[in-house]
């Protein structure tokens, strides 16, 4: 049967296509160049382990497995909240009657379409296992599982936290976690953290899995657990469906939240955001630009903050379990530094173009990189605090100065691509970052 | 028909409505007046289910909005102040959209109402805001729903334009639909209305 919400996608997609002509070929290729050139330097780094004994292989194909796994679990639940809720079909969606189920349909596709590209260029960071066939194809299972598992478990949590946010039930949860949010908005903001750990456990479980495969004859309890994200991935879809019809209810929800906000103590804490107390302490002429950001990263972009922790969670956890400096810590540190560089493209797309053109500013760049910088200060700061703490001072302050180094650039970078292209800023700056993560990892 | 019942809006210390009470019958043409900041929107928002009240009731069309949201939509055809559209559709696919939406109305009436002529086929993003302006009115009115309300709707439409949508929405009024129409501009009540409701401070005067 006929869903008119893919047929508008499918039409706006080829128009879109057509607008933006030979430029999205390029756009698209930019960060496939990127990883491709990036492997050389994966070679001697992160596939550091080829050619130890096959029990070294197997650990070490599973730990390179994890690492790109995750990246893409985080990416896809935090790319899935805007894709679910605040995606572009809202002209359709907003003020017509919704047929939930053909519209959920229409966002699986949208967001898988929309990202699929990102699965490709986790299996291309794997080509350096090509010599391993089964290893290879083992970790191509846990790499694909991290984004089937983001995209799912992202697509059904961030909708059940749409439907479930104003739960009496869940009151007590959310009102010790909100701070100083409305309720309901907690539920939207942790969703894509909740997304990242049900889908990070289950790549955690697939490369278990993975290293059962590798060390003996096939066992159901490994296949099991190589396909636990697949499962995850199911499960989300499942949910998403079955709270498809928050959709409905979610322009009341979000305009419940804004007129909470706006209800704030005193009008100085309704303007307060994230972060604000950065502003006096840059240049003169940068704040106005820098304030006005961190309002827009934190009134419309909040998800990259709340993201911005979650990865900074996952790095800790990746410092905590790695050796001294290792390679895990940093590849997986270095590589959410960089994914939250990618707010800068998405603070340039909400900034009207007009204002660009009739108030050009040679601070927007230096004040968009030290917002896009500020996105990652919970992975600068978490990762190295958990590796002090596991393997010693030395090693922590090696990788806090690893990362703020490859944050300086990947701010500078993604400020620079953003002021240039605004949003399609985001595939040469992902081209070039992926050269820097691997670079960094080395 | 709308029928709003003792409506209470609360944004912090702003009490932005008031006790509104208000019903709009079929084939009636009411324009709810007032200035920038009287509850104007608010009230368009809580009619629309866009923004949910603290107290009192609304009904479109005989359907709760706050108990069936879907429901009252299908009932309503709604023209927010700053409406949202697909960029990278044209009218004519925007338009199809909503039809199949609401399975009623016919692609061709929407164009006429838009007025679009040849650039119904160009996509949203390139339009002029008044020809997006008609886009959205054209969507809201192109399944002929019992209820029409529109937000500041005929703002930033030329005078032909707005005198053709003022002769559209009396002539759906005649065929029997509830139309509330909200502005600030006292011409346009005048021009546009059988009944005039003034809100003032979140009071209905």
């Amino acid at each position: 049967m006929r869903n008119p919400y893919v047929v508008a996608d499918r039409r706006a997609e080829s128009a879109r296509a057509r607008a933006e002509g030979p430029w999205r070929h390029v756009r698209a290729g930019l960060p496939w160049l990127g990883t491709l050139a990036a492997l050389p330097l994966l070679r001697g780094s992160v596939y550091g382990f080829l050619g130890a004994s096959p029990a070294g292989e197997a650990l070490g194909a599973s730990g390179a497995a994890v690492r790109i796994g995750l990246l893409l679990a985080g990416a896809m639940s935090l790319d899935t909240f805007g894709q679910a809720l605040r995606g572009p079909d809202r002209g359709g969606v907003d003020v017509h009657p919704l047929r939930p189920v053909p519209w959920f349909s229409s966002v699986v596709r949208r967001s898988g379409r929309a990202r699929v590209a990102w699965l490709g260029l986790g299996l291309v960071a794997l080509t350096p296992l090509a010599s391993r066939p089964w290893l290879c194809a083992w970790a191509a299972a846990v790499v694909a599982g991290g984004w089937l598992a983001g995209w799912g478990a992202g697509l059904g949590v961030n909708l059940a936290a749409a439907a479930l946010a104003e739960r009496p039930q869940l009151a007590g949860l959310l009102d010790a976690v909100r701070g100083a949010n409305p309720r309901a908005h907690a539920a939207l903001l942790y969703a894509p953290g909740v997304s990242l750990g049900v889908s990070g456990v289950a790549v955690i479980a697939a490369s278990a899995g993975m290293e059962g495969l590798a060390a003996g004859p096939p066992s159901a309890g490994a296949v099991a657990l190589l396909l636990s994200p697949v499962v995850v991935a199911l499960g989300g879809l499942a949910l998403g469906r079955a709270h498809a019809d928050a959709r409905v209810t979610l322009p009341a929800l979000l305009g419940e939240i804004e007129a909470q906000h706006a209800a704030a103590e005193s009008p100085e804490e309704a303007r307060a955001v994230y972060l604000q107390w950065v502003v006096p302490r840059v240049p003169a002429a940068w704040r106005p630009l820098v304030l006005l950001d961190l309002r827009h990263l934190w009134r419309a972009q909040r998800s990259w903050v709340s993201g911005g922790w979650a990865l900074g969670g996952l790095s800790a956890l990746a410092a905590w379990s790695d050796g001294p400096l290792g390679v895990s810590a940093r590849a997986v540190a270095c590589g959410a530094v960089a994914l939250l560089g990618l707010s800068a493209s998405r603070l340039a797309s909400g900034n009207p173009a007009w204002l660009d053109a009739s108030l050009p500013s040679t601070s927007r760049t230096p004040a968009r990189a030290v917002v896009a910088g500020l996105t990652m200060l919970p992975v600068v700061v978490c990762a190295p605090v958990a590796e002090a703490v596991r393997h010693g001072v030395v090693p922590a302050l090696a990788l806090g100065g690893l990362l703020a180094a490859v944050g300086a650039v990947c701010a500078l970078l993604a400020a620079g691509t953003a002021a240039r292209w605004r949003a399609r800023g985001a595939a040469p700056y992902a081209a070039l970052a992926v050269l820097i993560v691997a670079g960094g990892a080395a | 028909m709308i029928a709003v019942h003792d409506l209470h809006k609360r944004f912090g210390r702003v009490e932005a409505l008031r006790g509104v009470t208000l019903e709009v019958r079929p084939g009636e043409r009411v324009c709810l007046l007032g200035h920038n900041g009287a509850g104007k929107s608010t009230l368009m928002k809580i009619l629309s289910g866009q923004l949910r009240p603290d107290s009192g009731s609304v009904r479109v069309g005989d359907v709760d909005v706050a108990a069936d949201p879907n429901a009252a939509r299908a009932r309503l055809g709604f023209v927010p102040e700053e409406p949202a559209l697909y960029d990278y559709l044209s009218a004519r696919e925007f338009l199809e959209l909503v039809v199949d939406l609401r399975g009623a109305g016919s692609v061709e009436e929407g164009l006429d109402i838009a007025g679009l002529g040849e650039d119904a086929d160009r996509t949203l993003r390139t339009y002029s805001q008044g020809m997006r302006r008609r886009t959205a009115l054209a969507a809201a009115l192109v399944a002929h729903p019992p209820v029409l309300v529109l937000d500041e709707a005929l703002n930033g439409l030329d005078p032909p334009s707005s005198a053709r949508v003022r002769e559209i929405l009396a002539r759906r009024a005649s065929e029997g639909a509830a139309v509330l129409l909200s502005t600030h501009v006292l011409e346009i009540a005048q021009a546009f209305a059988t009944r005039t409701v003034v809100l003032d401070a979140g009071r209905i005067r």
